[in-house]
């Protein structure tokens, strides 16, 4: 291996004064001693054990965090779910209205109170065929937000509004007796506006329902009702996403997450000291007494301990620990543990 | 397949491998191997006697764990002294950036009474420990490798990585480096 031109090592050359080749001899025969190296051996392969393993656990826990995160999915669309199913019982949602015409006429006469002067029975032929041929859809998007018993009774009135523009004499009449409604529930924006609409008798409102006895059928209430449609729906969705998000205790139990990061602060400490690691090690035995890192905990906590010089306690929880897990990765790391402080003359009590 | 305790020993007691070696290592061969000259080599690389033992484990672990990937290109034992380098720059550069606080000396070096030839050992390693921090971190490798770990200066280029040329400039530069170092201390210390 060596070639003809390689220089004289300085151990034996003349050039280096005796002093420092004696040194360089020593350092040469600077072996490990067996002991120290049955010792390396054995941690560095335990250590490339654990490694494996750790790869293999840190495996499966990737699998159960990305179950946890598709449950939360789940859940999520659930709430959603329920939510829509809620709402769409409620009557808030479109087509509920839309399905069958004639069950509003009953609704109409429920608040006959408040629109004194709707008409009612004279009209009621009209606007069953009038509706039926062409449903104000759009419209009737209105809020669940009145005060009435049946909600839906803001969404009966409507029809009544194409059939009222149709047959013509109390346009305003109509008007009014939304604005009422609307103006009855303090917390509604449009009824506000209804409101607004009414006073001034400027707006949207009354300048259609004048024209509209020249047969123009496009609906102008429909056109007011859209902004009160997406504002509706805006909440509606908040609340939905609200429901969706509240983080459920039980995923995140599941996932061990707190386990891990409990004992993972525990090992962080160790070096530092093993007194707190001991203490978290503790509460994690009291908090998750059947944990899934129970093995880790262990064999932390007898490390700590043999740092604090606890040999007896440590050796003793080190059996129970081989009795109990006869198969452990951990195995490896914790009779290191041991064997170090055998091993290491400083400190040994 | 050849055991390693037939291999023929170099002058370092650590079996050599024949020309062209590809066959697979086991675990257990690897790490014993590496036992005996991996904690001595990152000594005098300058590892700080604190973090040597782990230093050292490490060394074993990449080995161990990168053992599959080893393609007989090179023989075990440069390999393995590869390794060692990365691991010594990476401690260095540790020490450097600040992120370790290193204690003076851990409780576990005190040495019981009796046994004088432990802290004789401690005295002299420091001794020379000092002399090799005068030279630059590339030409110290090259000079440990050579003049302590007595490898060829081919294999030295081959652990280093570099050219042949290379590998004896920087033994040539950090060998005059430590003679005048080592001329220097020993100055002070006749002063003294």
């Amino acid at each position: 291996m060596t070639d003809q031109y390689e220089p004289q090592r300085l151990f034996e050359s003349p050039e280096a004064p005796p002093e420092l080749r004696e040194l360089l001899l020593r350092a040469h025969e600077d072996l490990p001693s067996l002991a120290e190296r049955a010792l390396l051996i054995k941690a560095a392969t335990g250590a490339a054990d654990m490694a494996r393993t750790t790869l293999v656990g840190a495996r499966g826990l990737r699998w159960a965090t990305r179950v946890a995160r598709h449950s939360t999915k789940l859940w999520a669309v659930a709430a959603v779910g329920v939510g829509v199913g809620a709402l769409y019982s409620a009557g808030v949602l479109p087509r509920h209205s839309a399905q069958a015409p004639h069950a509003q006429v009953p609704q109409v006469q429920v608040s006959p109170s408040q629109a004194p002067q709707l008409q009612v029975p004279q009209v009621q032929p009209l606007q069953v065929q009038d509706s039926a041929d062409q449903p104000p859809v759009q419209e009737e998007r209105r809020p669940g937000s009145d005060e009435e018993p049946r909600s839906s009774g803001g969404l009966a009135a409507r029809p009544a509004t194409t059939r009222e523009l149709h047959t013509g004499p109390s346009a305003h009449s109509y008007s009014r007796a939304h604005a009422h409604r609307a103006a009855s529930t303090p917390s509604d924006a449009a009824g506000a506006r209804l409101r607004s609409v009414e006073d001034g008798r400027a707006s949207l409102h009354s300048p259609p329902a004048s024209g509209r006895l020249t047969g123009d059928r496009s609906d102008t209430p429909a056109l007011e009702a859209r902004p009160v449609d997406a504002q509706d729906n805006s909440a509606a969705r908040a609340e939905i996403e609200a429901r969706g998000n509240s983080p459920s205790p039980e995923i995140r139990h599941v996932t061990g997450a707190e386990e891990a990061s409990l004992l993972r602060s525990a090992r962080q400490s160790l070096a530092r000291s093993p007194e707190r690691t001991l203490s978290l090690t503790d509460e994690h035995l009291r908090r998750y007494p059947h944990g899934i890192l129970d093995q880790e905990r262990e064999a932390l906590a007898i490390e700590a301990l043999m740092e604090l010089g606890r040999y007896d306690v440590a050796r003793t929880r080190a059996r129970a620990f081989q009795r109990a897990y006869p198969e452990s990765p951990y195995r490896a790391r914790i009779q290191h543990a041991l064997a170090r402080a055998a091993a290491d003359p400083g400190t040994r009590p | 397949m050849k055991g390693t305790p037939a291999l023929p020993l170099d002058s370092n007691n650590v079996p050599m491998d024949p020309p062209g070696q590809t066959e697979t290592y086991t675990t257990q061969t690897v790490a014993e191997l590496g036992a005996k000259f991996v904690p001595q080599t990152l000594r005098y690389l300058g590892v700080p006697e604190e973090v040597l033992r782990d230093a050292a484990q490490d060394v074993l672990v990449v080995a161990l764990r990168r053992l599959d990937n080893f393609e007989g290109r090179s023989t075990l034992k440069t390999w393995l002294y590869g390794i060692c380098i990365r691991i010594a720059q990476e401690q260095r550069r540790k020490r450097k950036n600040g992120r370790e606080v290193l204690v003076e000396q851990l409780p576990e070096m005190t040495t019981p009474p009796g046994q004088e030839s432990a802290v004789e050992k401690a005295q002299w390693r420091r001794a020379l420990g000092a002399v090799l921090d005068t030279v630059s971190p590339e030409q110290r490798e090259a000079f440990v490798l050579f003049e302590i770990q007595r490898l060829s200066m081919k294999e030295v280029a081959e652990v280093l990585g570099c050219p042949l040329q290379t590998a004896y400039f920087r033994h040539k530069a950090g060998r005059a480096r430590v003679l005048d170092a080592f001329k220097k201390q020993a100055g002070e210390g006749s002063e003294k």
